[in-house]
């Protein structure tokens, strides 16, 4: 039984984001099977050294730490580089503890939860070279499905699969057991047909420029090269 | 044709910077118009994930600092050239921060079928030849083969393949490393 457990947000959106979203529900599940759960949030965190000094002693501290973001750039945010460029940095001065396990959960905008992988392969390859337990990671497709910030229960049948896979994850995790195949298999299965998600998704852009009154310049060029001929 | 070298060495690595300069040199000779951008020195906060470059402002970033000027430097290049030193298989987080800040206003908003695999359509209709050198401390076949994947699925966001890399080593000798340059500047082909 692993007594208590780290959850990092790495979304820059912090509280608003659908990582956040997961990982309520994450910590909730954790909750109910009497482990205790502290939730730290990345964005924000470069300009406050307080906030760096805490995350490098939890990182270094925490039996089981559990990271959440989503894919930018086919990668992970800039703010979760930095945030483990600047821990292995301190490692001289706030060295790992001993028997400390690491998991990821990662997703993405579109539709396909494979585009998440090597995303995860990063976070895999972080716990190698840096001495953390791998216990596997989650990814998920089609996040915009998610209400960002918003409780995961609250979605009914179309989360199903995403609550049943973290309900079997924090039962390993509790654990601190490698996260089950079942769940990995699960989180993949989409949220909705991907014609349907990418209607919505298309819709919801027009919707948020009519809003912002840009309809007619969703499509705008403002950095266009100069045309040949007006070069010189 | 221009080319955007991103120059990711942070403090302390002006090794990967000479490397930058050897690879602007060499695509120089083979008709490129090379701009070098030495990341360390700009102001460029990382993306909020607001999207209000697709749906407020399209095309531009709210965040008025350097990150507009290499979004400027993108739509107007015919190729990217990454040189960064490789974090646990990822880019260093200069040129994550850059890139991404780059990249999402490069974009559309909307949803296109790339190689089998949903993207984002070009703002600027033209693709981008991709290309990075990687810096590492020596040899790491897991980390290197990792960068490639990972560089090759950002080629799908300018609809490009097949993105030529290559590796320098903190144990390697000048006349090494140069080839390696060389061989990536070959690589990424002649401006046409």
């Amino acid at each position: 039984m692993i007594p208590e457990i780290l959850l990092v947000v790495g979304s820059p959106r912090g509280r608003k984001s659908v990582s956040h979203t997961l990982a309520e529900y994450l910590g909730g599940q954790l909750r109910d099977r009497k482990v205790s759960v502290r939730t730290l949030y990345l964005a924000g965190m470069r300009n406050s050294p307080e906030r760096q000094k805490e995350f490098q002693d939890s990182l270094s501290r925490s039996g089981l730490t559990v990271f959440l973001f989503p894919l930018y750039a086919d990668q992970l945010p800039s703010i979760v580089v930095e945030a483990l460029e600047d821990w292995a940095d301190q490692r001289s001065v706030n060295p790992l503890g001993s028997d400390r396990k690491l998991a990821a959960v990662v997703n993405c905008g579109f539709p396909e939860a494979g585009q998440n992988d090597a995303a995860l392969a990063v976070m895999e390859r972080f716990a190698a070279v840096e001495g953390f337990e791998w216990l596997g990671g989650l990814t998920l497709g089609g996040g915009g499905g998610i209400p960002p910030g918003d409780s995961l229960s609250r979605m009914g049948g179309m989360a199903a699969n995403l609550r049943w896979a973290l309900d079997l994850s924090a039962i390993s995790l509790a654990a601190g057991l490698p996260l089950p195949g079942e769940a990995w298999q699960a989180v993949r299965k989409p949220l909705m047909p991907a014609w349907l998600y990418l209607f919505f998704g298309n819709l919801g852009w027009y919707w948020g420029a009519w809003k912002s009154g840009v309809l007619t310049r969703l499509r705008d060029k403002p950095y266009e090269a100069p045309a040949p001929s007006a070069r010189k | 044709m221009k080319a955007l070298i991103l120059d990711g060495a942070a403090r302390g690595e002006d090794s990967l910077s000479r490397c930058a300069t050897w690879l602007a040199l060499e695509m120089e000779n083979r008709g490129w118009d090379p701009v070098q951008v030495r990341l360390r020195d700009l102001k460029v906060g990382p993306c909020n994930g607001c999207f209000h470059c697709w749906t407020r402002t399209p095309g531009l970033c709210d965040q008025d600092d350097d990150g507009r000027e290499l979004t400027r430097q993108l739509a107007q290049a015919d190729a990217l050239v990454l040189v960064t030193p490789v974090r646990y298989g990822g880019y260093g987080s200069l040129v994550k921060r850059s890139l991404e800040r780059a990249v999402l206003p490069f974009l559309l908003p909307f949803f296109t079928e790339v190689h089998g695999e949903v993207h984002h359509p070009l703002r600027y209709g033209r693709k981008v030849r991709l290309g990075a050198l990687g810096c590492l401390p020596k040899a790491d076949p897991e980390s290197e083969s990792l960068f490639q994947k990972i560089l090759q699925r950002n080629a799908l966001n300018f609809h490009a393949t097949n993105p030529p890399s290559a590796f320098l080593y903190g144990d390697q000798s000048q006349a090494e490393a140069q080839g390696r340059v060389a061989a990536l500047a070959g690589a990424l082909g002649g401006a046409e």
